[in-house]
């Protein structure tokens, strides 16, 4: 989907994104939350745990303290 | 002559009833892999050429269908050998010209991975276009069935539709359905495999059977 832009500021459904992971949440959740298909959802998941914004525990995902950072710039 | 050979080895082609071979790719939506789609139905097509007219039409037609492809759980990727901006203009180009917008994700193949893993280039037709490849694949990413259409003809939405309509109705109530079967068709039970199959079948008043291996009913 494409969620961190080339000059590292992210996209708005990235900023939605780590918003809703504040709390651990499944992927499912937060597909529906954001009104996107499941596999964009996977997608950004993906690119966004890549980058450390975002971590994984047990099927759940939640945001990073670099997300924060991030998401309060 | 190494090189030569080389480029006589046949790519795959996947067969119905085998997985779909997997990948990752650069799409109009980020990266992607085809696992990303588990769960859902996923009709991956091939185009030709972006900016081009037979290719512009069926874009509109595979957009129009998209809604209804969702509501049965289906989801649509494009692909054709063009790059990822080349892709972002077009569909942008689409939108403006003919007020639809594409919101499916479309493979930016240019170095024909997925193309060459899924047979979807035909030589005696182009060595450098994708012709006009349906991949059919299922919830548990199974390949279904597969369509192939000439770079002059541009695909029929409706048979698409009616495929992925016939395809759920087998799996949802283990039948089979007949020649231009539509929904709410009668549809096909599949024939008794033993002779004592075949004598209670012809017994079973609840189908409408011409004859033991050929039996119609109504789904309810």
């Amino acid at each position: 989907m494409g969620c961190i832009n080339p000059d590292s500021s992210l996209t708005a459904t990235a900023k939605k994104m780590l918003q809703i992971v504040s709390v651990p949440v499944p992927a499912e959740r937060i597909a529906k939350e954001l009104s996107i298909p499941m596999f964009k959802t996977r997608s950004s998941l993906r690119e966004m745990t890549g980058a450390g914004l975002i971590e994984e525990k047990e099927g759940l995902y939640v945001i990073s303290g670099k997300g924060k950072e991030l998401l309060n710039k | 002559m190494e090189n030569n050979q080389e480029n006589l080895k046949p790519f795959s082609l996947p067969r119905i009833g085998s997985p779909a071979p997997q990948f990752e790719i650069a799409t109009t939506h980020g990266i992607l892999k085809l696992e990303d789609f588990k769960g859902s139905w996923v009709i991956m097509f091939s185009h030709p050429a972006d900016f081009t007219p037979v290719c512009t039409t069926e874009f509109l037609a595979f957009a129009e269908i998209h809604p209804k492809l969702r509501e049965m759980n289906c989801e649509l990727i494009g692909l054709s050998i063009d790059s990822v901006y080349s892709h972002i203009a077009w569909v942008r180009n689409i939108e403006e010209k003919f007020g639809r917008k594409i919101d499916f994700p479309v493979i930016a193949d240019l170095n024909k991975e997925v193309a060459n893993l899924y047979g979807m280039i035909m030589p005696g037709e182009s060595k450098t276009e994708t012709s006009r490849c349906v991949f059919v694949i299922d919830d548990k990413q199974i390949i279904r069935a597969i369509i192939y259409y000439p770079l002059t003809t541009g695909r029929n939405m409706d048979e698409i539709l009616r495929l992925i309509q016939a395809l759920q109705t087998t799996d949802k109530h283990k039948v089979a359905t007949p020649a231009n079967w539509r929904p709410g068709d009668k549809v096909i039970v599949p024939p008794p495999s033993t002779q004592e199959m075949a004598e209670e079948r012809i017994k079973d008043k609840t189908l409408e059977c011409k004859d033991w291996y050929f039996c119609k009913k109504e789904l309810k």
